[in-house]
This record gives structure tokens, C-alpha cells and sequence, in this order.
């Protein structure tokens, strides 16, 4: 098998024995569980698109294994070119879904385990990278979705791993056996978690040699024995519950359907082991995974985007307004900062380079600036849906209501807007607008793939500023070129 | 007549080129025309290769020899609209 379609993948899901917690009790199917069913739509939508023949050249890929077709999501980048039609098709697939379809996160986890694992052998003599090629075939053999684990609970910010009150508040080395290591700890906010066949577990920050326990890449199934998920909850998340049109979106949701991961003494064999101990390469496998997670922010946010103006103009149009200037102008303000976000998208893809394992690696500069504008400007798109649309977003009567046979009459009354358009209409475009600017969107744009003080880290490292400085004292007399 | 019909990748979203398909399928079967539609990469006849837009991505992607179409999408980028514009001949180098 080297593709699947979106009802195996469903299908395939099913057989996986894991404890997901949600609200305090157990799913036991997410592919049926309302809080967990649109985020496995979300996912179902990749593996339908790679099997269609009108995108299957940019969601699928040759793979350089094999030489089989395979998901674009299991692919290694081999051009720069591949960069380019990664960020294509993420925006393509978000204009369908809304909302996160979750599965580059492990996209970009093999990229950047790829990559390091050749390093690390090429420094230390270790033989990580052809374990984890290994590991690579299985994958895209039996296109499986990975979820990247990185995020640990981090207790006290100010401290590094080691010297947390509390171990555990960043996954740690237990025990190193003949064959394989036990592992304790958790990883929060993960994206897919509970619809992913593979967890594909990173360090989440650069260590230094005391933290030798914490520098620890590695895969398990998703089902692996001590593993245990705790599925959060999101804003109007028991709408869900409730009935259709109050989702806003009610076949693939909002975000991507979060969880804690905790690893309770859980069993990783050494051929699913990738880094163990080696400190000097956990801040560069941080790194190559966040540059390339963050090049993804300006496509599939841009495809969200290219929803809510389409949402913001037919409501517009609905509401009789689509003709006044001031709405106009915001409606062109919200397609600047849409391509914007997109062009720094292309761009760090297209400056993209080799690394020295064959795999290519974005520009990290424009793929960190990308994601700081997504951090601004999707919360100012959002700004100015609210003002077009008008506070009715906030203040909508439920579903029920305007189903009620003696309320319905009035909503339909006082929710028409007089133009044709019917208050349902008003309402569902009014409810996919609110799906996609109020609460937990909002958070993700801020701090998935990192904070904005993580990306302006990198910028600092990366802007070159003694170079810049020699540029300014030269024009200015300073230097003498 | 074995005919391949190739995608860009779609990524336009002002075009659906599943539709120019299906009409090439529909006018393939009223024409009376002894034909078979074909994967990409398979042997044909004749290869048409759909583009979204002036980049040609179906044309990168073409590895085939023999007789091609191209169907590409112009102007959507100044004006909104799409114009199509049928070209004939060799695989674009």
C-alpha cells in the first residue's frame, strides 16, 4: 500500500487501542466522536486530494526511496521546487477545509529528523540517520499520519530541563535497556494527536550537557502501551452536540483538535530511536523542525484567509454593503495581508538550499518572518471580518431558535436582510465567520509552530546585524569602503 | 486513440479543470471518436496538459513524447477573469 483513501484512513484508525480522554470520560472512536470526528474530516481531506488526478501533483510525491507514489506529507523535500508545491498545496487544502487538516506537523518532523540524524552521523559516528530511514520507509509505505511531538510542559520558563522541581515537565530518559529506552514525560498541544497512526517525539529546546537526559528524538504507534491522551477543549466546543449550523463549520471544525500526550514509562525500541543524549543537536533539530513548520503558517492560514474575505464579501453582498468604499477598501486591506503572508510562504521556499543529507531546508530568515506576520496580521484580518460584518456575529440567535415554529417566524423577520439573501443564509455565513475569528484561532495563529519571541530569536541570529551596521557606517563616512 | 489528460495541481481556485475534463470526456464520446482515457505516464496518443495559470506546473511535470495540448489559463491575475488559450506542439522545454 502507498496511498491510502480518506475511508481506509478512517477505517485505519479504528483497530488503534489508546486511552483519549475528553471532559472525563473516553472516546473510543474518534472517527464517530463529535469532538474529535471534524479533525479526522480535516486529516481525510490529504488523503483524499493525493488520490485525486486533479491534485495529485502537488499532494503526492515520487518518493526518493522508493521511487513509489506517495502522500507529499510522507515526502523528503529533493528540490527546492518541493518547498514551492509544499505551500501550494497546504493553501489548497485549507481553502477546502477551513480549518487545520494537522498532518504537516509530522511532514515536517520527518524533514527535520531527515536532515539531523545524517548530521549527527556524520559527527559522531552514530547510526541513527539509516535507522531512521527505515523508519522513513514504513511510513511512507503504509502512509501513515504522523503527529510531531515538541512542545513539553516546560514548569518553570526560567529554568532548563534539569533543574525543573519536577522531571517530568520535560520528557526524560528513565531507563536505557538492551533493547530500547523507557521514556516519561508529556507533550502539549498536539496538533492530531488523537488521529495519527505515529507519534514522532523532538526535544523542544537547545540543551545544554546536563540536560543529556531531555535530548531524546524517537517514534512510537500511537498505541503504544503507557501512552495516554487528554483531547482539550475549544471555544464552542459543545455546539457540537447541538446541531449544524452554530458549528460555523461543522464537517471539519476549528484548529486542529489539540491534546496532552503523557508518557507514562513507555518503551521505545532503539530501532525507533533517532537522538539519545546528543545535546549539541537538539537545538538544530529544533530549529530545521520550527523553520520548516513555520514556512507552513503563510499557506494554510493564507487558505483560511481566502475563506473568511469570501465569507466577509457574500455576507457584505447579503447585507447590501458590498458597493460602499469603506467596505471595499477593507476587503482589499484583507487580501494584501493575505498574499503577503503567502508571498513570504513562496519566497522562503523558493530561496530554499541543499542540505548536506540531500533534503532541502527553507530559508530560516523568511520562513520566521512569514510566521511573525501570521501572528499579527491573521489577528487583523480577523479585526476587520468583525468590522464588516457588524455585531450581530456576537449576538445571533441559536439554531434551535430559528427552527422554533413560533420563534423561526421572527428570526426569519429580523435576521432577513432584505436583499433575497434568507436569515439562514445570514446566519451561516455569520457562524462560519465566528468559527474562524473568535477564540482558539486566534491562539493558534499566536503560538502554534512557536511563539513570536521564538521566531524573533531567530531573526536576530539570522539578520546579520554587524554586517548591516558595516553598510550604515559606510554610507555615513564612518567607514571608508 | 489513447488520450492522457494531465493536471497542474489545481491550485488555482478561480478554476475548476475537472470540468474541461469532463467536456473533453462528453465531447470524446458524442464525436464518435475510437478513444480511451489514460493515466498519466501510461502510453498515449495524445496528452493534454491542463494549466491553472501561465506558470504551466503540468508542463514541468510532462516527462512524455508525441503529440501534446496545452490548456492554459491567462490573464486571471490583471483582470479576474480567465481566458483560455489552446497551444499545440512539443513538450515545452
Amino acid at each position: 500500500m502507498s496511498l491510502m483513501t480518506a475511508e481506509q484512513y478512517r477505517e485505519s484508525l479504528r483497530p488503534l487501542k489508546r486511552t483519549i480522554y475528553f471532559r472525563g470520560s473516553r472516546i473510543e472512536d474518534v472517527a464517530a466522536h463529535p469532538a474529535t470526528r471534524p479533525h479526522v474530516n480535516a486529516a481525510a481531506m490529504t488523503y483524499e486530494m493525493a488520490l485525486d488526478p486533479q491534485f495529485e501533483l502537488l499532494c503526492s510525491a515520487t518518493s526518493h526511496l522508493s521511487g513509489e507514489r506517495i502522500s507529499r506529507f510522507t515526502h523528503i523535500h529533493q528540490s527546492a521546487e518541493d518547498l514551492v508545491k509544499k505551500v501550494k498545496m497546504l493553501r489548497l487544502i485549507a481553502q477546502r477545509t477551513g480549518s487545520c487538516f494537522q498532518r504537516c506537523v509530522g511532514f515536517d518532523a520527518l524533514n527535520a529528523l531527515f536532515g539531523i540524524t545524517y548530521e549527527t552521523d556524520q559527527k559522531l559516528g552514530t547510526t541513527y540517520h539509516q535507522r531512521f530511514l527505515n523508519y522513513l520507509a514504513y511510513v511512507q509505505k503504509e502512509d501513515l499520519m504522523c503527529t510531531g511531538a515538541m512542545t513539553d510542559p516546560k514548569g518553570d520558563r526560567h529554568l532548563p530541563p534539569s533543574q525543573q522541581k519536577d522531571p517530568d515537565l520535560y520528557l526524560h530518559l528513565v531507563e536505557k535497556r538492551k533493547d530500547g529506552i523507557v521514556v516519561r514525560g508529556a507533550k502539549a498541544h498536539q496538533t492530531g494527536a488523537v488521529n495519527s497512526h505515529e507519534i514522532i517525539v523532538m526535544p523542544t529546546t537547545a540543551m545544554e550537557a546536563a540536560d543529556e537526559a531531555y535530548a531524546l528524538a524517537f517514534s512510537l504507534p500511537a498505541d503504544a502501551p503507557g501512552l495516554l491522551y487528554i483531547f482539550g477543549r475549544q471555544t464552542n466546543d459543545s455546539r457540537k452536540w447541538e446541531g449544524e449550523i452554530d458549528q460555523g463549520n461543522a464537517s471539519y471544525g476549528t484548529v486542529g483538535g489539540e491534546a496532552l500526550i503523557v508518557f507514562q514509562d513507555v518503551f521505545v525500541p532503539w530501532e525507533r530511536v533517532f537522538l539519545c543524549g546528543e545535546h549539541d543537536f537538539a537545538g538544530p533539530l529544533v530549529d530545521r523542525f520550527a523553520s520548516y513548520h513555520r514556512q507552513n503558517y503563510g499557506a494554510c492560514k493564507a487558505g483560511n484567509c481566502d475563506i473568511i474575505i469570501g465569507a466577509v464579501s457574500a455576507l457584505a453582498f447579503a447585507q447590501g454593503v458590498a458597493g460602499a468604499s469603506h467596505v471595499k477598501d477593507k476587503v482589499a486591506e484583507m487580501v494584501h495581508l493575505t498574499e503577503t503572508l503567502y508571498s513570504g510562504a513562496i519566497a522562503c521556499s523558493s530561496e530554499g538550499h541543499k542540505t548536506p543529507s540531500g533534503a532541502y531546508f527553507v530559508h530560516p530568515l523568511l520562513a520566521n518572518t512569514t510566521k511573525l506576520n501570521v501572528t499579527r496580521f491573521y489577528y487583523e484580518i480577523c479585526r476587520l471580518a468583525h468590522d464588516i460584518a457588524g455585531g450581530y456575529l456576537a449576538t445571533m440567535p441559536s439554531e434551535q431558535d430559528l427552527q422554533d415554529p413560533r420563534i423561526g417566524p421572527l428570526v426569519e423577520k429580523y435576521f432577513s436582510p432584505g436583499t433575497g439573501a434568507s436569515a439562514e443564509e445570514r446566519l451561516r455565513l455569520g457562524r462560519l465567520i465566528e468559527n474562524m475569528t473568535c477564540g482558539a484561532p486566534l491562539v493558534e495563529v499566536m503560538h502554534g509552530a512557536g511563539s513570536p519571541q521564538a521566531m524573533k530569536i531567530i531573526l536576530l541570529r539570522q539578520a546579520g546585524l554587524e554586517q548591516k551596521m558595516k553598510l550604515a557606517r559606510r554610507l555615513c563616512g564612518i567607514e571608508k569602503p | 486513440m489513447r488520450i492522457c489528460v494531465q493536471y497542474c495541481g489545481s491550485c488555482n481556485p478561480q478554476l475548476d479543470l475537472s470540468q474541461i475534463e469532463e467536456g473533453l470526456r462528453r465531447e470524446a464520446e458524442r464525436s464518435g471518436l475510437d478513444h480511451a482515457f489514460v493515466s498519466p505516464g501510461e502510453e498515449n496518443d495524445l496528452c493534454i496538459l491542463l494549466n491553472g495559470c501561465p506558470v504551466g506546473c503540468a508542463d514541468l511535470q510532462h516527462t512524455g513524447s508525441g503529440p501534446v495540448k496545452r490548456l492554459l489559463a491567462r490573464g486571471w491575475k490583471t483582470d479576474g477573469q480567465p481566458d483560455w488559450t489552446w497551444e499545440e506542439g512539443e513538450k515545452t522545454p
